[in-house]
């Protein structure tokens, strides 16, 4: 099974950037997979339910691998 | 172009080289600076019910502590730099709902959000790069009422458990030569007088900077050359051991363990430490 994002951290967070509201995107397995900046063109990935909230991290909106 | 934070350098050092080697070595790291992390606990005086932010968890030893003491009407909420750190907290968390984890750089996460009863950290707030902003951004994460808990090392001097694997292999390695004592890194906070001045700076007050030494127990449950590995391994000699000829390595090696032999008990090896226990209040 695929780990979730507790729902209560969802709420709270913010792009680490320009603290502005995230997006939130399911993968297949209907998990979150992503959360989206799209002010910063970023999205930040969830991993195995843990939401790496580093712009080290994150892939741009128009790489296809996000 | 990747985007870059002020901690873009740790963040890399953290993801790509020491957070899967501290993943390996886990049980091991943890059974050697467990005593420490306890008294820092202790000196939070950790209450049920609390929301606790745990700064620098890395694979979770502390934060499923801290998750224990608050209990399930509390919530803990581990932060790391290191993705690969928190993927292995994680596995051992499953059975506690208040505990969390998120990978984020504490120096600039945005705390508007949540807020928390303590701020508590073992090991983890030597490294930002501008400690300042660093502790008033966690401070700006604490009820008024809340307080900061933490533990962090005195000078390399006082803490065998590094100084004496470092003293035996320098002469086999090239080692990076010192760099600034208070530039990021384990014993940035080495001298109380300047971490006095960075509380006071990020808008802390009754501060306390108790000293605690502390007998570590290197490499137990591995054996001698548990600790042999994990003195090789960790800490600033791991990189330039790593990447050093066979021949330079075998020497190395020697050394270490000529070193730690003196030490070596039934229990691990016994090597002193130093730490500063620290708590101070918004």
């Amino acid at each position: 099974m695929t780990a979730r994002v507790d729902p209560e951290l969802l709420r709270i967070l913010v792009c680490p950037r320009c603290k502005g509201e995230l997006a939130v995107r399911h993968g297949d397995d209907g998990a979150e997979a992503w959360l989206d900046c799209a002010a910063c063109a970023l999205a930040y990935p969830v991993e195995d339910g843990i939401p790496v909230m580093l712009v080290e991290e994150a892939t741009s909106l128009s790489d296809p691998r996000a | 172009m990747k985007a870059q934070g002020p901690n873009a350098t740790q963040i890399e050092y953290w993801n790509e080289q020491a957070g899967p080697a501290w993943v390996r070595g886990k049980s091991l790291i943890d059974a050697q600076i467990d005593p420490l992390g306890r008294a820092a606990v202790d000196a939070a005086q950790v209450r049920v019910g609390e929301s606790v932010l745990d700064v620098g968890c890395g694979t979770g030893q502390t934060s499923l502590l801290l998750a224990e003491c608050v209990g399930s009407d509390g919530r803990v909420l581990g932060v790391d730099i290191s993705a690969p750190m928190l993927e292995r907290a994680r596995q051992d968390a499953a059975e506690l709902p208040q505990l969390r984890f998120e990978a984020a750089d504490a120096q600039t996460r945005d705390f508007k959000r949540d807020r928390f009863d303590l701020v508590f950290s073992r090991f983890g707030v030597m490294f930002f790069s501008d400690p300042v902003s660093g502790f008033a951004n966690l401070r700006s994460a604490l009820d008024a009422s809340g307080r900061l808990a933490f533990v962090c090392w005195q000078e390399l001097a006082r803490n065998a458990w590094m100084r004496l694997p470092l003293q035996a292999m320098a002469p086999h390695l090239e080692l990076p030569p010192p760099g600034d004592p208070e530039a990021p890194g384990p014993f940035a906070f080495a001298d109380p007088e300047r971490l006095q001045k960075i509380l006071d700076r990020a808008g802390f007050r009754a501060t306390q900077i108790e000293a605690r030494e502390q007998s570590l127990r290197v490499g137990v449950g591995g054996g001698f050359d548990a600790a042999v590995d994990q003195a090789l391994n960790f800490g600033p000699a791991g990189a330039a051991f790593r990447s050093a000829a066979p021949e330079q390595r075998a020497a190395a090696e020697r050394a270490v363990r000529e070193a730690l032999t003196p030490h070596a008990s039934p229990d691990g090896v016994r090597l002193a430490s130093a730490a500063w226990i620290v708590t101070a209040r918004p």
